[in-house]
């Protein structure tokens, strides 16, 4: 069942390809969903920038932070959700709910793979549909900010890709739950809690308050996009960089090893119970 | 009376539902309450570091976020089935089921809508709200009371309409998700002052999808704003547009059931 | 003028033409194209007080659209219909009072509870007296024996249960008609049969005109008095099961697991060979013509046959029947 150190045949990765290009032609099933989507994403962008604009119509810097920042932490976080595994969750979790769980345990396949593959393709059909495009044209519009140097965008793309393992392995446990919960159609509303107020999904971290910087700390959500955009924005210094490669790859660690421990414990649960 | 008896027994029946998922039903009222509340911090802890929006204090902004919360949960704690739900109604056939009875289908689907979990919402937006007329020292008179009840009555109205509206494609079975630009997308705009928009998103706003009389409009009246857009009269308009509104999102409504039928094709 | 009538009813549907592939979901983001779909084609029948009738036909055939016509949830799109002088469509609730509709695939109970609460909200949604309400519950947990599940919540009841209690339900205010969509669709045998004897006396006891669909020959077969019979929205056959059974039933299908091969013998030409699968071979034939006990005893006699499998003719069989007799 493991996914990351199993063997990966010939098979698996033709699998792969399927479902990704499966989830890839859903998205282009429904026009109106198309254009519906777009047009939300383009006004939710909208009252993004317009509120920006009227905070920083009084004092063009605010705590270190200008108009062209906000414009580049949005942008660059938006584009983030391609490594964002949300639906990871739900993907599983409907699988324990509705007992499929039992059968996908015999399958010949990896069902974390198998869930990686059709949220990746999900999220690349979103992405090239709706948040490429609207995102890059505010960069355009409104001009895009580099790395400060080489080193910056070096770390970015070292930052990003743990923090889409974080990510991933975060919405796995989550999708988890369903073993001991009847239902978690409640979730997502503590999902969006958590990355509203400790992963910068909206507001920058750096706006708020000291103590709710210092949970932050401890918890999953700011090393998934946050520290990765702000290394970006050269907003943190290089010096910083191994502090930060360290706390992400302990919470890879820790989520990691409470994966395989729940992981454990649910199916325990279902070959005991039967579900 | 049919209905109202007809109600209270479908409240009855959702209450006793609930007993049987009880955990589920708490861990779900906990859930919204701090998805909710988790947004309101974060614009009233953004609007703090800078002070002001546009001359708005963060208890002013918070003020148009607890409004058009209250007003959306009254609406949707009678509509939302109605007009959210309709699309599984259609596949899954129970609206089939509905219209072989003789009853009115609108009224029984609010009859049949009763869902307790808006009180959460409800509890939480007035909490809000009352933070920040204290936060603001400002005291309610009672006429500004009866006022404040009227405008989330019109405000409630017109939540009420856009849901219903944009519902009916859906009877149709076709799933434009217009409700996804026209609702969800727009119902971003009003957390924010009116004021902080160009020109044409206030026009939009105010006389095309007059979502600006949920909360901008009156708020102004209640903070003693004077940023007036248009006209210093619109304050006062709240409950005459959600009634218009309403009645022409309950016709439009009865129009899609008639073409489900197959009378209007 | 008849209790019911049908005069020409047509119903016509609009459906997105939909194709598979990248290329074409991306086309259609600009243009579709439509079909139009007649599920009911230029169909007429009149059905008296009183009658119970099989309206039959395979899946998608236009037996549920029929229905929804006749209860007043769509409006034909050609034709004519009256229940009892009213038109179901323009007087949606006047109709609904009068009828009772069970649509085996979905539920009108409430899941999480007892049988006792949807029964309790029925009586508020048609407004049934209390003392008419009391009697009917009485009368139709007796007649439906439900006493023993009437406080179980609904989810953990049996589907032969559930179908128990939908009818029962769809009966409380007295309905003059009782249309009935697939009643044992996807029932184990013994429950259907309850449900076929619940229906009989139904009709007998209460005097309930009743009209049901159905693609189960056996469920025709038990308690229709007459047969209305469609395929792709067209009327194939209308009168009494007698005569039916007479027209397109009795044929039936013999297969042989011969224990040699019988090559170049003979077989009784009233047996008619469809089929050769090495020593299996399969034969049709009818009842008019040789009874089945006939049939078995003649292999049995002549041949040495080490398998028999006797198959009566099913709903399909039934209908492409009726286009080669026309």
């Amino acid at each position: 069942m493991r996914v990351f150190s199993g063997h990966k045949s010939q098979s698996t990765t033709i699998l792969f390809f399927i479902l990704f290009k499966l989830s890839f032609i859903k998205a282009f099933q429904y026009r109106g969903y198309i254009l519906v989507t777009l047009f939300s994403a383009l006004l939710d962008v909208f009252v993004r920038i317009s509120l920006w604009t009227a905070l920083f119509r009084a004092n063009p810097v605010v705590q270190n932070t200008t108009f062209h920042d906000m414009i580049n932490y949005m942008a660059l976080t938006g584009l983030l959700m391609l490594v964002q595994m949300s639906g990871v969750d739900d993907r599983l979790a409907n699988r324990i709910l509705q007992g499929s769980i039992a059968t996908d345990l015999i399958r010949p396949y990896s069902l974390k793979l198998f869930i990686f593959a059709q949220t990746i393709g999900d999220n690349l059909a979103h992405f090239l549909l709706f948040v490429f495009p609207v995102y890059t044209g505010v960069l355009v519009l409104f001009g895009m900010r580099f790395p400060p140097t080489l080193l910056h965008g070096l770390v970015f793309v070292a930052t990003v890709i743990n923090g889409a393992v974080i990510s991933f392995l975060y919405y796995y446990i989550i999708g988890m739950l369903p073993f001991w919960l009847e239902s978690n159609w409640y979730v997502r509303f503590v999902n969006y809690a958590m990355f509203t107020l400790f992963a910068g999904a909206f507001v920058p971290i750096w706006f708020y308050p000291d103590f709710l910087i210092q949970i932050s700390y401890y918890l999953p959500f700011r090393y998934i996009t946050y520290e990765a955009v702000t290394f970006y924005l050269g907003r943190t210094g290089l010096p910083a960089m191994p502090a930060v490669l360290l706390r992400q790859w302990v919470w890879i660690g820790i989520l990691l090893g409470l994966e395989v421990a729940l992981w454990k414990a649910g199916q325990k649960k279902l070959t005991v119970y039967g579900g | 009376m049919h209905y109202f008896r007809l109600y209270l027994q479908f409240i009855k029946i959702r209450l006793t539902s609930i007993v049987s998922y009880r955990g589920s039903f708490f861990a779900g009222v906990i859930a919204q309450f701090l998805s909710y509340g988790a947004g309101f911090f974060a614009t009233w802890l953004l609007v703090k570091a800078f002070h002001e929006l546009n001359g708005w204090t963060p208890y002013e902004v918070l003020l148009l976020y607890g409004m058009n919360l209250f007003s959306y949960a009254l609406a949707a704690f009678f509509f939302f089935n109605l007009a959210v739900d309709i699309e599984n109604l259609v596949i899954s056939g129970r609206l089939d089921g509905i219209l072989v009875k003789p009853v009115n289908p609108f009224l029984y689907l609010i009859c049949n809508g009763f869902n307790v979990a808006y009180f959460s919402h409800i509890s939480l937006a007035v909490f809000t709200m009352i933070i920040c007329f204290r936060g603001l020292g400002i005291s309610l008179t009672p006429i500004m009371l009866v006022m404040l009840a009227l405008s989330i009555l019109g405000a409630a109205l017109i939540h009420a309409a856009a849901l219903v509206m944009t519902s009916v494609p859906a009877i149709w079975m076709l799933r434009a998700r217009f409700s996804d630009i026209l609702y969800w997308g727009m119902r971003e705009f009003i957390n924010y002052p009116l004021s902080i928009y160009n020109r044409a998103v206030q026009v939009i706003l105010t006389f095309i999808l007059p979502y600006g009389f949920i909360s901008f409009y009156p708020a102004q009246l209640f903070l003693g704003k004077e940023d007036y857009l248009f006209h210093p009269s619109l304050p006062y308009a709240t409950l005459p547009v959600g009634l218009g509104l309403f009645f022409v999102a309950y016709r439009f409504w009865r129009y899609g059931i008639d073409r489900y039928q197959g009378t209007g094709t | 003028m008849s209790y019911i009538n049908v005069e020409n009813v047509v119903k016509e549907f609009k459906v997105v033409r939909r194709e598979k592939g990248l290329i074409n979901a991306l086309k259609s983001l600009f243009h579709r194209e439509y079909d139009i779909v007649t599920a009911v084609d230029h169909i007429s029948f009149t059905i008296d007080k009183g009658e119970l009738v099989g309206y039959i036909g395979p899946n998608g055939a236009g037996k549920s659209t029929t229905i929804k016509m006749l209860s007043g949830i769509l409006v034909p799109t050609a034709g004519r219909i009256t229940v009892d002088g009213v038109i179901p469509h323009q007087n949606r609730k006047e109709n609904a009072r009068r009828i009772g509709v069970v649509f085996g695939q979905r539920s009108s109970l409430e899941w999480d509870l007892p049988m006792e609460e949807t029964f309790d909200l029925f009586q508020k949604i048609y407004r049934i007296d209390d003392r008419m309400y009391k009697r009917n519950v009485e009368f139709y947990v007796e007649l439906f024996a439900m006493q023993s599940f009437l406080k179980r919540p609904v989810r953990q009841l049996s589907l032969g249960q559930k179908m128990r209690a939908e009818i029962a339900v769809a009966l409380l205010h007295d309905p003059e008609i009782l249309y009935l969509d697939e009643p044992t669709i996807g029932l184990d045998v013994v429950a259907k049969n309850h449900i076929r004897q619940f229906i009989k006396r139904i009709n007998s006891e209460k005097k309930i005109t009743l009209m049901l669909t159905t693609h189960d020959m056996d469920d025709i077969e038990q308690i229709c008095d007459r047969i209305i019979m469609i395929d792709q929205g067209k009327l194939l056959y209308d009168g009494f099961l007698q005569n039916f059974k007479e027209k397109y039933g009795g044929e039936y299908t013999i297969t042989v697991d011969f224990a040699y091969a019988e090559e170049g013998r003979e077989v009784d030409p009233r047996l008619q060979l469809v089929s050769i699968e090495g020593q299996r071979k399969v034969y049709v034939a009818h009842r008019s013509v040789i009874e089945t006990t006939e049939a078995l005893r003649y292999f049995i006699d002549n041949f040495d046959v080490s398998h028999l499998n006797i198959r009566e003719a099913d709903i399909e069989d039934v209908v492409r029947n009726a286009y080669v007799k026309g």
